[in-house]
């Protein structure tokens, strides 16, 4: 589903963030990929959905090469990779129902199924009765459970999560790393990039170590 | 329409922007196209006098103007008696000169009026050389200082233009780029989320027509209302300031124009601004593909 062959990449002439990473995630997998912070965890799920580009090797995603994929062609990766981040990235004018569907507007879909797509996705998160509110009127891990909501409405086969718990207390940690592997078990292929130990150890999922851009660990049954 | 209601303070600031940038071009087309015509209206006042020998017979006067008629710059030609001539000279100066001399001195002329300013000169010389006219007078000073000055006025009329258009397309251009920065964070959110270019930039186009067509029309009933004031005004200071040209007709064909701009610089200052900005995201991709980190 996802494969890395011999990637660098970085932001600064010099400065690789990505050292000839190769790594290869199955269909349905879910795993944790952890490191310290400026490790390159981001930079690896930045790849993915083709936010940045490497300077050298290949990104394969659904058997496409995503670092030689046409402009036009990004929107179509996209939505079938969802993204949730640390800080949300929500519309902080738009009620959760306008946010998740948004996501569904975007990509061009009839009203109709917008109205029954999005309260079945934000009912499946457990924002059944938050629909209409804003983001500000929402707890941190509710906002994230909106942006999961917004990431799945897509149906995406990917979900990419950057830091989810970054901005959570560690029981709403658990829960969205919970919701997360709902997601999984759905068949969708999760990758959570993370540093929070306790949530790795918790759940027992392969665990990739990221430092100074190389991986350094790749376990089955993970732990920190 | 979001935009308004999220975000008034820039909407207004918007609107405002194209209403006073277009008001003060209408305004100042209207000023230059009124003086373009007062100064063509000029160039029509223009004539040329050929006094003719006296004792021509009606034979002579025939053929001298046959011979006029057929020079080319001469756009109409009409014959002036002494008579004729004694009468217009009394009644401008209020003389009668035949009591003072005894007889009319003013003899028999052909009145010319030239197709072109710049074929007067020429067309004076030609005609002088004609048999049987005596003088050419035209006001060769006056002309020539017309002509200068029209020169000039076509000269900068067309430099004045391009700056107001330029000024107006810039100033516009520049709110719409304030505009698409303020929603740059739904830009990005609508690109993760897998939007197409043209789902993002659609409602920035709608939003530079609708600002253009609205400043247009707000700017163009402003000349409007002011222009048929100013058209009540002219009546009164007729002296002054010469009925040239049908205003109301170069108001509606102003007020045209201003929807034209307006509606066209706000779609196409969206346009622009809208790829450029998403121009800046594929920018920093192939930046990065360039970069040589290894």
């Amino acid at each position: 589903m996802i494969r890395f062959v011999d990637v660098w990449m970085g932001y600064a002439p010099g400065v690789a963030a990505l050292r000839g990473v190769n790594l290869r995630i199955e269909k349905q997998e879910f795993v944790f990929i952890i490191g310290v912070t400026g490790g390159g965890k981001s930079s690896l799920l930045r790849c993915i959905y083709r936010d940045v580009v490497p300077q050298r090797g290949k990104v394969f995603v659904f058997r496409k090469d995503v670092t030689k994929m046409l402009r036009r062609e990004i929107p179509y990766l996209r939505r079938r990779v969802g993204v949730i981040f640390q800080d949300f990235l929500l519309l902080p004018h738009k009620t959760a129902y306008a946010n998740v569907a948004y996501a569904l507007e975007a990509r061009g879909a009839p009203p109709r199924m917008i109205k029954q797509a999005v309260p079945e996705v934000l009912d499946w998160v457990g924002l059944s009765r938050k629909m209409k509110a804003l983001p500000s009127e929402l707890s941190g891990g509710e906002q994230q459970r909106m942006c999961i909501a917004r990431a799945l409405i897509n149906k995406p086969d990917i979900l990419l999560a950057d830091e989810p718990t970054g901005n959570l207390d560690p029981d709403t940690s658990v829960g969205i790393i919970e919701l997360l592997q709902r997601v999984n078990s759905r068949g969708t292929t999760v990758v959570v990039a993370t540093h929070d130990e306790k949530v790795v150890n918790r759940f027992k999922n392969r665990t990739v170590r990221v430092e100074y851009g190389r991986i350094t660990a790749d376990r089955k049954e993970g732990g920190y | 329409m979001e935009n308004l209601r999220r975000n008034p303070f820039l909407a207004v600031t918007h609107a405002l922007q194209v209403v006073i940038s277009l008001t003060v071009f209408g305004f100042l087309l209207l000023g230059m196209a009124y003086l373009g015509a007062f100064f063509v209206s000029l160039q029509g006042m223009v004539e040329v006098s050929a006094f003719l020998h006296t004792g021509l017979t009606a034979q002579d006067y025939v053929e001298i103007e046959k011979q006029i008629g057929a020079l080319p710059g001469v756009e109409s030609i009409k014959y002036v008696s002494p008579e004729e001539a004694l009468e217009k000279f009394g009644k401008t100066y209020h003389l009668d000169v035949t009591e003072m001399l005894g007889y009319n001195p003013l003899p028999p002329q052909y009145i010319l009026k030239p197709s072109s300013l710049k074929e007067v000169e020429k067309l004076a010389a030609q005609v002088e050389a004609i048999d049987g006219v005596w003088q050419v007078r035209y006001g060769r000073k006056e002309v020539r200082t017309l002509m200068k000055v029209l020169l000039g006025f076509q000269v900068s009329f067309f430099f004045t233009l391009m700056i107001l258009v330029w000024a107006t397309v810039s100033s516009i251009n520049n709110i719409v780029r304030l505009s698409i920065y303020s929603r740059r964070t739904d830009i990005r959110i609508m690109q993760l989320v897998g939007a197409t270019n043209w789902f993002i930039r659609w409602p920035f186009l709608f939003e530079g027509l609708f600002f253009g067509l609205f400043g247009a029309l707000v700017a163009a009933g402003f000349i409007y209302l002011l222009g048929e004031a100013a058209i009540g005004m002219l009546a009164s200071l007729r002296i002054f300031l010469p009925q040239v040209i049908d205003l109301r007709w170069l108001l509606a064909v102003i007020s045209l124009l201003l929807l034209a701009l307006g509606v066209s610089v706000g779609f196409l200052s969206s346009l622009f601004t809208a790829n450029r900005f998403l121009a800046g995201e594929y920018r920093r991709i192939e930046d990065m593909r360039r970069m040589d980190v290894l």
